[in-house]
């Protein structure tokens, strides 16, 4: 009896000693270098690197990371709500109409999302990497730091080590754009050459291309300004691009994208590698969120394009949509020989037996060009274009982790900028690859290609171009970066009014600015 | 990352405590006591949203706000003006683009009684409890058993099908004022009657039998199972209020008893 007493007063002192400790945390929120290194004693920093990779692919493959902001805010891409489908508090509707604010959930998750990876790029610099590991860490932060800069005009950095306390300071605008330009070009030199799932020299040199052709919309978006020797940058460093013969144009256009594109995307200058049946982000959403419920696969009937997009196309254009000649496994046959990648149009058909197939109401199921951003008529299932660029896994699509690599770049995108950047007054083009030396060749050798078949153009203004652009870009998650830079992002298109000017940027989300006063909301919001 | 906020609650509260009748063989007491309260936010460096319905279609749909200057959980979202006549579609302010703060999920007043009557042998004891002048979030009828279901073979809600204007099955679930439901509610807690024999013979002392009830009626206009509920529909830690959605039902029970000393 007096042992458990004692045991209980000394209990109850502990307990009171304990209660009268002055709390005083050290907060770092950083670890050690043992501690990331799996018991080695020095940092993982293979492992970590690896893990930047994984991470950046997840903003970029679904369908409500960098996809929706960038491409459902534009004319290639709504959203329509469908009865009790798809109205998720009109998230959709108002990144197509231009109406969302600074709470909205993409805009905040995907500026999150961009943080992360800047983050975790930067923290990697701290555990003593290779040369080459540095290189592709800063190449990887620069990548979505150029995001970040092109969706909200602002990037938040700390250096490494730097104290996670304080909040990180802030680059804006043409600041920004000079810092990615320096470090692109001193990180080149350590990068690797291959392979293209890796941030190799050509990737860098590409996002190089970006920085300077958008350079003069980073400064001023709603009336932008092209430098002569910005434009003379873009085509030095697409000539080396194209010059070293490593990029080629397949017969198939949508081969870039297949899910065996890693063998047989020979186009694509940087990738995210997603492993079949074992790793992969969710690039599967590119179909699912677009595809009707009574497709092969069967999809989540949501996203559509616009027949104003559609109509850019002529009907030879292979670009436009095509029955894909697999050479993946488990592609059912497609007797009906129906279009199943690319805009899906009219009447769908059975991949398996070709029989033409019905909605969920017995109507035959072909998509209608009219689409609006409420769907209210008995047809609601099947209104809108369907519009997908990568070819359906079929032998992993069950599995969740498709093949398919996410292109990042390609030799497409590369042509057509140095084309841009002549026409904008850019000098020195080289006819390398031997695709041209003037925007118009180079154009041409494009749409002519046996894997595009479309007529070759007369002449080449910026609205050609433009449309241009969207016909070989389309859905890549380019377009609004692109109708900014054009001068078209605020204009009325399909289910869009003329928007307010404040839309050339995403508002900052407003547990960022509570949480760094270095951030600034951005005008109008 | 820890955000400086203030809540400030403000109001009164009393408490009466009577003895009404005190006779020999009656005496009934009666005790009421009532808060008002002012809910206020301030100083928050920014806005909080919480408050995540659920269901199919309203994806990441959150209706409350924490908000300098409104009341902590204000249902902030779309306001529901009604439905187009001959489209039954439903239609909001600024067609939905703007949201409104439309409802408050705190009571402005507390209430609760309780009261015992003792009549020579008999005694009646009460206690109800009620509060007043806050909304609800009627997350079920949202997404649950609205008009869309019936194409699913599902049932809707009554109050869906009885409405003379016809909403059409492909009016979007919009989250939206529509589902806000006054929370009002005077809730008879638990009652007991009993009746106590004294000493029975020399083998039973104290005897008593009585009958006691819990929930046993609610004076409401609220449409859901029970008035008094609070679904935790929160975000990331942040707490939400006032939400219902497909709770259990609380249970009527009535119990019957004997209480006897050896």
């Amino acid at each position: 009896m007096i042992k458990k007493s004692l045991i209980a007063m000394l209990g109850f002192t502990v307990v009171t000693v304990l209660s009268c400790t002055k709390l005083d945390e050290n907060l770092h929120g950083q670890l050690s270098e043992s501690q990331v290194g799996g018991g080695s004693g020095s940092a993982n920093t293979a492992g970590l690197l690896n893990g930047i990779y994984e991470n950046i692919r997840g903003t970029f493959q679904d369908q409500a990371g960098v996809y929706a902001l960038w491409e459902m805010t534009t004319d290639e891409l709504i959203g329509p709500t469908r009865g009790g489908d798809w109205d998720d508090n009109g998230a959709w509707r108002v990144l197509h109409a231009h109406k969302f604010d600074a709470d909205h959930i993409r805009v905040r998750e995907v500026f999150a999302a961009l943080g992360g990876v800047m983050y975790s790029a930067t923290d990697l610099l701290r555990f003593n990497p290779t040369a080459q590991q540095k290189a592709e860490a800063r190449g990887l932060r620069a990548f979505a730091e150029f995001m970040m800069l092109d969706g909200w005009g602002q990037v938040p950095y700390r250096d490494p080590g730097e104290s996670t306390i304080q909040p990180p300071r802030v680059r804006t605008g043409t600041e920004e754009i000079d810092y990615l330009i320096t470090e692109l070009t001193a990180i080149i030199p350590d990068l690797p050459s291959a392979p293209v799932t890796k941030m190799t020299k050509d990737a860098a040199r590409v996002l190089l291309m970006k920085c300077y052709l958008n350079k003069g919309m980073i400064a001023n978006r709603a009336t932008p300004t092209f430098a002569a020797a910005d434009m003379n940058q873009v085509i030095t460093l697409a000539d080396q691009v194209i010059s070293s013969g490593t990029y080629t144009f397949r017969p198939v256009y949508f081969d870039a994208f297949a899910p065996n594109n890693g063998t047989i995307g020979t186009e694509n200058i940087w990738t995210q590698e997603n492993i079949g049946g074992t790793s992969s982000a969710n690039i599967r959403s590119r179909w699912e969120s677009t595809m009707h419920y009574n497709q092969n696969p069967s999809g989540w009937n949501g996203f559509t394009t616009l027949s104003d997009f559609y109509n850019k196309f002529e009907a030879s254009d292979k670009r436009r949509g095509i029955n894909y000649p697999y050479t993946s496994p488990g592609a059912p046959p497609n007797p009906a020989a129906a279009v199943n990648v690319g805009l899906l149009r009219g009447q769908q058909y059975n991949m398996t037996t070709g029989a033409a197939l019905q909605d969920r109401t017995g109507a035959p199921l072909a998509f209608t060009d009219a689409v609006k951003i409420i769907e209210k008529g008995t047809n609601l299932e099947v209104t809108g274009i369907r519009a997908y660029k990568y070819p359906i896994d079929f032998q992993y699509n069950d599995n969740g982790n498709v093949n398919n690599d996410y292109v990042v770049f390609r030799l497409g995108d590369v042509l057509l900028m140095k084309a841009e950047a002549i026409l904008r007054g850019g000098t020195g083009a080289t006819n390398a690859g031997g695709y041209g030396t003037t925007a118009l060749a180079i154009v041409n050798s494009l749409r002519t290609h046996v894997s595009r078949n479309a007529t070759a153009l007369g002449s080449l203004t910026l609205d050609n171009l433009l449309d241009e652009r969207a016909r070989e870009m389309y859905l890549e998650s380019w377009r609004k970066q692109d109708l900014i830079r054009f001068g078209k992002f605020l204009v009325a298109w399909q289910e869009k009014a003329a928007s307010d000017p404040k839309y050339l940027f995403f508002p900052i989300p407003n547990g960022q600015l509570a949480a760094n006063p270095n951030l600034v909301q951005n005008p109008g919001f | 990352m820890n955000l400086d906020g203030n809540i400030d609650n403000k109001g009164f509260e009393f408490a009466l405590n009577s003895a009404i009748v005190t006779k020999k063989d009656l005496t009934w007491d009666l005790g009421v006591n009532a808060t008002f309260i002012q809910n206020e936010v301030s100083n928050l460096s920014s806005q909080i949203n919480t408050g995540s319905l659920d269901g199919q279609g309203i994806t990441g749909t959150t209706v409350q706000v924490i908000k300098n200057g409104l009341p902590i959980n204000t249902f902030f979202t779309k306001n529901f003006e009604g439905f187009d006549k001959t489209t039954g579609f439903a239609i909001y302010t600024d067609d939905g683009y703007t949201l409104f703060n439309v409802g408050n999920p705190n009571p402005k007043m507390v209430l609760g009684l309780s009261t015992t009557v003792r009549y020579k042998k008999l005694s009646f004891v009460a206690n109800m409890n009620g509060a007043f002048g806050h909304d609800i979030y009627n997350n079920t009828l949202n997404s649950v058993i609205n008009v869309g279901s019936i194409n699913n073979g599902k049932n809707i809600a009554l109050s869906v099908f009885k409405d003379p204007i016809k909403e059409s099955f492909a009016n979007p679930l919009t989250a939206s004022s529509r589902f806000l439901e006054k929370g009002n509610y005077l809730k008879l807690a638990n009652a007991t009657i009993s009746y106590s024999f004294g000493d029975v013979g020399k083998s039973f002392k104290n005897l008593s039998v009585y009958i006691t009830g819990q929930n046993i009626f609610t004076i409401t206009k609220f449409t859901g199972f029970d008035p008094e509920v609070n679904v935790d529909k929160n975000i990331s830690g942040v707490p939400s209020s006032s939400i219902e959605y497909i709770p259990y039902p609380s249970a009527r029970t009535f119990s019957f008893g004997v209480n006897v000393g050896f």
